[in-house]
């Protein structure tokens, strides 16, 4: 009995000591990668501007992308450790990415916590539309956008902004490498200046095409490129469409000439479908953000050129069709 | 609490760091509505139409790094009662059921929480109703706590290891007014989660003791999590099975559950394993643990209004049938826990 109880208790320190050596070489491997600033981003295009400015010299660790509404990502416990390694995190803000704020809160980390250093205030500069004026006595309908319209990464001069932005913070923490920055940013702007160039020309034909959106999710991204957005399927921000809305939607729509549906691949595609058999406007599924792993999508300039070809490709199939008949 | 309060006026005598659009002290407000109708067959039929609770949420900073949850809530009756004619007890008084504030970095991974809260034993006890995947709470936890939440005033610490992968521990020392402890109770907990493609899986390990009416009582619970979540489709699994150790460990009742949910509507179902309600002269018969099976469906009517339907059923001596149907809404930015 003795021998076998000593046996067992050494069989129980030769495993306590091969767990904690096990802690220690993980541990250690962790510090041997911080090298690289570790950022942290809630969206693709994001992570894609980031890794644009940061280069070699970052860690970009994404957490949604254009197959999800950004507003409703479900924040998973393994992405807690994500954010207790970061140096720097780039938040949509304005209420939209409420998960994303939820596991700052949850990572003990300070260094990002919303007024710290490593806390990016990516929409600085940026114009932000729809900003509601709450009076009293008045229902607040639509929460889901109560300081604006947060979709505001789309069109290109927005995207040089975040990417400025994210610049100068890279820039100040990291001073050494400050020169590094300005220079990717110099290259992304250029990249995205001859993108959008081409785009402009190859849409210039279509500017002032009518669309009605299932959401406000491109609002901003209209405007940059001249489509007028006569309305949304959704009644308020956030609340589904309802037959009464719908009605009265298609009435206006017909009215008005709109050509376009746009709306993202997560929503309700047949409501869209619904809409279109009675007003004749073309579903048009576009995305909000990138998608690494469809090529086409794969960052921001291909995530736009993709949306504006889609659009141009489905007016001319309405003008087809419309020949045809 | 005085801890709490005290916190606070230190807090508020301070000058904060300025917090860009988001004003000091003005906290986000939000209401939800849980209202309830519970037909039970348990010998006769009961029809039961009641508002469960109206929870009033007040959230805001105080400073970057901490935060004010303060949870108001009127007083429903409790589920599964069969209460006779005249009998229902009327409550309209409103209850402090949470108000805590968080200290999100103490020192180096430290975090803690000061205030009344609900006890982050299992999976189950710290959420809000409104929070449930049920209707009602799982039977087990009703058993032990003898309330739908064990709730305490007091303080834990919490440690987020540094490690490559989540492993957070945590221990508090809390006193209640209701439930099984008689004064002061002591509570730790070890989480960690694993995320590998779509699934993400959770496991922790739970630990709730302190004096009670008789003697020393504690209780130890496991809890497994498992979600594969791919777009708006989500497969959720929980099981959450307690034991209680006075001399000797004894198994005190599991749930388990599954849902699977997709965009607008939820589908699931949850086993119960706990003892009856009956009073039982014999100890073997009073202490057997018996089987019940919940099949339960959700529906999203708009992003913060959601109806629910449940049937329960429980063997024991007395089979007890349950309907519930469930009506949840939501205002403010609280409510988008009602998604799925
Ligand atoms: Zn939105």
């Amino acid at each position: 009995m003795g021998k076998q109880k000593k046996i067992i208790s050494l069989a129980k320190i030769v495993l306590l000591n091969q767990v904690l050596l096990f802690l220690l070489s993980i541990t250690e491997k962790s510090s041997a990668e911080a090298k690289k600033i570790k950022v942290v981003s809630p969206i693709c295009t994001f992570a894609d501007i980031a890794k644009n400015i940061g280069g070699d010299r970052v860690d970009v660790i994404n957490l949604s992308d254009g197959l999800n509404d950004p507003h409703f990502v479900e924040p998973r416990p393994s992405m807690i450790i994500h954010m207790r390694n970061a140096e720097v995190v780039i938040p949509i803000g304005l209420r939209l990415d409420l998960w994303f704020f939820s596991l700052i809160e949850k990572s003990a980390n300070p260094k990002i916590f919303e007024g710290s250093s490593g806390f990016i205030r990516t929409y600085e500069g940026v114009r932000i539309l729809e900003v509601p004026e709450y009076k009293f006595g008045q229902p607040r309908i639509g929460d889901i956008h109560p300081e604006g319209n947060p979709h505001y990464w789309l069109p290109p001069d927005n995207a040089k902004a975040i990417a400025m932005n994210i610049a100068k913070k890279l820039s100040e923490l990291y001073p050494e490498d400050k020169e590094f920055f300005i220079k990717n940013t110099e290259i992304f702007t250029k990249k995205i200046d001859e993108a959008v160039e081409d785009l402009k020309r190859e849409f210039s034909r279509f500017e002032g095409v009518k669309a009605v959106q299932y959401h406000k999710t491109f609002t901003y991204f209209a405007d940059f490129f001249k489509i007028k957005i006569v309305g949304e399927m959704e009644p308020y921000p956030g609340i589904p469409p309802t037959p009464s809305h719908i009605s009265q939607l298609a009435e206006k729509m017909k009215k008005e000439g709109v050509e376009l549906i746009i709306y993202e691949p997560f929503r309700n595609k047949k409501d869209v479908e619904k809409l279109s058999k009675i007003t004749s406007a073309i579903p048009t599924q576009i995305y909000a953000d990138c998608v690494p792993q469809i090529n086409e999508l794969k960052d921001y300039i291909s995530l736009i050129r993709y949306n504006i070809r889609k659009i141009i490709l489905n007016i001319e199939e309405r003008e087809n069709n419309k020949k045809e008949k | 609490m005085e801890i709490a309060f005290a916190l606070f006026s230190v807090l508020i005598s301070q000058e904060p760091p300025t917090l860009k659009g988001r004003a000091l002290l003005n906290p986000d407000i939000s209401a939800i509505g849980n209202i309830v109708n519970q037909t039970i067959l348990q010998n006769k039929i009961k029809n039961e139409f009641f508002t469960k609770e109206f929870e009033f949420a007040f959230q805001g900073y105080l400073y970057p790094s901490i935060r004010a949850d303060i949870f108001l809530a009127t007083h429903g009756p409790k589920f599964g009662d069969v209460h006779e004619h005249g009998e229902e007890e009327t409550h309209i008084g409103v209850n402090l059921e949470e108000a805590y504030v968080s200290l999100l970095n103490i020192w180096g991974g430290f975090s803690g929480k000061v205030g009344r809260k609900f006890i982050e034993f299992g999976k189950f006890n710290p959420l809000h109703p409104e929070q449930w995947l049920y209707v009602d709470p799982p039977k087990v936890i009703q058993n032990i706590f003898g309330t739908e939440n064990l709730i305490g005033d007091g303080g834990q610490i919490e440690f987020l290891l540094p490690l490559p992968f989540l492993l957070k521990i945590q221990g508090g020392i809390f006193r209640n007014s209701e439930g099984p402890f008689q004064d002061i109770f002591y509570s730790s907990r070890a989480f960690s989660s694993f995320g590998i493609s779509d699934f993400e899986v959770s496991f922790g390990a739970s630990y709730v003791g302190g004096k009670t009416e008789k003697e020393l009582s504690n209780f130890i619970g496991g809890d497994i999590t498992l979600n594969y979540i791919k777009g708006y489709t989500k497969l959720t699994f929980i099981s959450e099975p307690i034991f209680s150790i006075d001399e000797k460990s004894k198994f005190a009742g599991f749930y388990s559950s599954l849902f699977y949910s997709t965009g607008r509507f939820q589908v699931g179902f949850r086993i119960d394993g706990a003892k009856p309600d009956e009073e039982i002269e014999d100890e073997h018969t009073r202490n057997k643990i018996s089987f019940g099976i919940s099949p339960i469906f959700a529906f999203l009517l708009t992003e913060t209004t959601k109806i629910r339907f449940q049937y329960s059923f429980f063997a024991s001596d007395k089979p007890k049938h349950t309907v519930f149907f469930q009506l949840l809404f939501g205002l403010g930015p609280h409510s988008h826990v009602l998604q799925f």
